[in-house]
């Protein structure tokens, strides 16, 4: 709250500065709230029982963003209360306050902010702090940032400052300090020769150090690790390739076992685009790139990385069931994706013309030998392996085919037909041990009428196929739109194939919604299934529940 | 241009060799160990566990290989509360055991381990960043910190067992080197080493995968023989520097508690912050 006041002083200074109509004439609040809230009650099908909620019928996530602005000045603050947080978010982030305070003055060619903010260098292999509400995951910095342009094109950036760890303030030898350094020269700005070139170029380099005290009484802590960073960007006509390459020294930590080689990241997109056609190729490797400002930590905090995911993002029911977390100690693999608009008129096309879209992907294990004779792969207190670059691994992680068609029949009649193969090592990523990778055939048909300007329904028919893990599910979903202020739905998953019979439960929701202008209300009762919420390969589990789900946001 | 290149291109190499310098590459040896044999102060670890957690054995050895580490200054006491501790774990005959307590069940509430997500654990209760709950990965960190650290108090424990009554008598003295207003309570309880049961497990060297039927728990928490938070040391609501502070319980042994394979566990707290100041164990039989 100081922090706050010690902001509004600095605006009313600079409030005097200028004549009061002036100030009042240039000033801009904006401002967006959420309040998201669960009521749960026992569900004996789902096993939860009155002794398991334990008298916490209750959770409330909610937040409140204020951004101000007068000409170059700009200052802020989020609030969040948590209390306590909805199941399946970190009980660490139980609390309320502001996590969030910053301010942030541009003058010319600089842009100073003090407080917090979040950046991002290149694709984050070297530093990306960022806020995800759905994850109730926020890595911000709090300190200072510099940006500096000298001239069009180029771009320098310094960051120095902590992380937020859920409510805990910074404490001396407590989690790491981070700085960080980022510069960009667009050549087609810089070089006026370029600036008509067809070949389009961007070059990149970043560096990051934390520098944590080392106190752990067992192994010998680097107290300073340096991750650097170079990358490009590199556009000729309608091809586009892309790609950075990150390395970082020896960095001992939870996540990684205490082992003490270097780490490094790579990853290479190639892109082809032209009228009703696009091709995108990537590849990746990653190979023991974890980066946090604590090296004790394991939790879903205090990264000062991002390791970008290179899988089909699914949102459909039963398709994000088996969603793909980024492996930071190790992981190989390419994503390649097509798509293809079916000219209007044509046979296929017919009047509206028809899109079709393939991706498939696929993540293994690094290849990992012995660093040496007398130590196992992995072992803490040694390098922990070598690797062969572009060696896949024998384990399957991940892979993903997805054949999407989107077809409008008439004005009114539109539709969306899928299907999805996953084979999904459900042992690694959901920590099922001992499990064998899922494999599961997945079809769904989404259909939109729309029979009035205003009022349209959609319905959803999703079957999810596989002999492992739970069996097979079913899902439909019917939702009655009328527009642009209310909306009814009501859905069930039902896992008819699952080999208990007890466990052949429905997961049965009815909701509705209400919106008007910037502000939306909804209203949810039904039943949660356990499962995994991952947004950029970053999850978090979610447990079964059941019982009413509000929501409440709005923004000014 | 070459006069643009010129004027940013000192500053981007001085920034870039700035943070350069910031690195510190450990040449192995990469672990080293303090001598813990000169200290005084125990430390208890409670591990809060479950039949139903494969992660938990890792865990478990963690503990074991902590009170090795340090001198056997440690006090481990294996908690079985909430999900992963239900008895039928998953409608799995296996998992009949249910080794939950009413103390367990209790600290497990109010503490939140299980909510947390098993494994995890108390480390003398003392409360971290984010809570009185460790992952096992800060264990060792957090041990460390308070086994630097002069013992505030010593706890002697005097057992006597009668097998025909199948009764425990176990006194328990607490002295402490200051006088220090505040109030500080004492528990007392059982744990039991040697129970073969089923447990998950996903680390095949510590035993077989996915379930691992003849595992041995160790350490075992059993029950408090003076209630899950035990009792005042003293009246006033201070205590006395050298003064002997005395309690005696008695206790009936259950059938399942095979005497041989328990200890007494003794704990001395502070009421108000938790944190456990104090822990010594003793056989039942010695």
């Amino acid at each position: 709250m100081k922090k706050i006041i010690s902001i509004l002083a600095i605006v009313l200074a600079f409030g005097t500065t200028i004549n009061a109509q002036d100030f009042i004439k240039r000033s801009q609040v904006h401002g967006s709230f959420e309040v998201d809230g669960m009521y749960y009650h026992a569900d004996d099908e789902l096993g939860i029982t009155d002794s398991i909620i334990n008298g916490n019928v209750f959770g409330m996530n909610a937040f409140a963003d204020i951004i101000y602005t007068l000409g170059d000045f700009s200052a802020g603050f989020r609030y969040e209360a948590y209390l306590p947080p909805i199941a399946g978010f970190d009980r660490s982030l139980e609390g309320q306050g502001f996590p969030y305070i910053w301010a942030s003055y541009s003058t010319g060619k600089f842009s100073f902010t003090a407080g917090n903010f979040y950046e991002q260098f290149g694709n984050g292999f070297t530093l990306r702090t960022y806020q995800e509400w759905t994850l109730g995951y926020d890595n911000s910095i709090n300190g200072a940032r510099v940006v500096y342009e000298p001239t069009q094109g180029i771009i320098l950036k310094g960051v120095y400052g902590t992380q937020r760890f859920f409510w805990s303030k910074y404490e001396k030898n407590g989690r790491g300090i981070v700085k960080g350094f980022d510069g960009e020269i667009n050549l087609n700005d810089v070089f006026s020769s370029m600036s008509d070139s067809k070949l389009k170029l961007i070059l990149g380099g970043s560096a990051v150090s934390k520098y944590q005290a080392d106190s752990d009484p067992y192994y010998k802590l680097p107290e300073n690790v340096a991750a650097f960073a170079g990358r490009f960007n590199l556009g000729y006509g309608k091809f586009n390739f892309s790609s950075e390459y990150a390395y970082k020294i020896n960095d001992p930590s939870a996540v990684n076992g205490y082992i003490y080689k270097p780490g490094d990241a790579f990853i290479f997109s190639g892109s082809y685009s032209r009228r009703g056609l696009g091709v995108f190729a990537q590849f990746k490797r990653i190979d023991n790139m974890s980066f946090k400002s604590d090296e004790a930590v394991t939790s879903n905090a205090l990264d000062i990385n991002f390791l970008p995911p290179l899988v089909e993002a699914h949102t459909y029911m039963l398709a994000a069931m088996y969603p793909y977390a980024t492996q930071p100690n190790g992981e190989i693999g390419y994503q390649i994706e097509i798509n293809y608009k079916v000219p209007k008129k044509s046979k296929l096309g017919g009047k509206y013309g028809m899109g079709i879209s393939i991706n498939y992907s696929q993540m293994n294990d690094i290849a990992r030998e012995k660093a040496n004779d007398t130590a196992y792969i992995g072992q803490s207190g040694t390098m922990g392996w070598k690797s062969d670059f572009f060696k896949f691994g024998d384990q399957i992680f991940n892979r993903d085919l997805t054949v999407e068609i989107d077809k409008k029949f008439s004005r009114k009649f539109k539709s969306i037909f899928k299907y999805i193969y996953q084979d999904y090592d459900i042992a690694t990523l959901l920590g099922h041990e001992g499990e064998p990778n899922v494999k599961a055939n997945i079809a769904i048909i989404d259909m939109t009428w729309k029979f009035t300007s205003k009022k349209s329904i959609r319905w959803e028919v999703q079957g999810l196929w596989t002999k492992e893990d739970k069996g097979d599910w079913a899902a439909a979903l019917i939702e009655y739109t009328i527009s642009p202020h209310w909306f009814f739905t009501i859905a069930d998953q039902y896992n008819y194939g699952n080999k208990h019979s007890n466990e052949q439960i429905h997961y049965y929701t009815g909701s509705f919604g209400y919106t008007l202008k910037t502000t939306r209300f909804a209203l949810t009762y039904g039943r949660q299934r356990e499962g995994v919420v991952c947004v950029g390969g970053v999850c978090r589990q979610v447990p079964a529940s059941s019982g009413f789900y509000v929501t409440i946001s709005s923004s000014f | 241009m070459k006069m643009i290149k010129r004027k940013y291109i000192i500053p981007v190499i001085v920034l870039f060799a700035f943070v350069f310098n910031s690195c510190d590459k450990v040449d192995p040896p990469y672990v080293e160990l303090r001598d813990y044999c000169n200290g005084n102060r125990n430390v208890l670890i409670e591990d809060y566990t479950g039949h139903g957690c494969n992660n938990c054995p890792e865990a478990a050895v963690l503990a074991n290989q902590l009170k090795d580490e340090f001198c056997k200054r440690i006090v481990i006491i294996a908690v079985h509360a909430g999900y992963f501790a239900e008895p039928y774990f998953e409608n799995d005959p296996l998992f009949s055991a249910d080794f939950r307590t009413e103390a367990g069940n209790e600290w497990d509430s109010f503490f939140g381990n299980s909510a947390m997500g098993n494994p995890n654990g108390l480390i003398s209760r003392v409360k971290g960043p984010t809570g009185y709950v460790f992952y096992k990965d800060s264990w060792r960190k957090v041990a460390d910190t308070l086994l630097q650290k002069n013992a505030e108090a010593f706890i002697s424990i005097e057992n006597e067992f009668n097998s025909d009554s199948r009764t425990l008598s176990t006194t328990v003295e607490t002295v402490f080197e200051e006088s220090i207003n505040r109030n500080y309570k004492v528990i007392v309880c059982i744990t039991q080493d040697g129970i073969i049961a089923p447990q998950k497990n996903k680390n095949e060297e510590i035993g077989e995968t996915p379930i691992d039927v003849d595992y041995v728990h160790n350490h075992v928490l059993r029950g408090s023989i003076n209630g899950s938070w035990g009792e005042n040391l003293s009246n006033s609501g201070a205590v006395v520097k050298d003064e002997t502070y005395t309690k005696t319980y008695s206790k009936v042994f259950p059938e399942e508690w095979i005497p041989a394979d328990c200890h007494v566990v003794a704990f001395v707290y502070d009421e108000e912050t938790k944190e456990v100041l104090q822990v010594e164990e003793l056989a039942v039989m010695e």
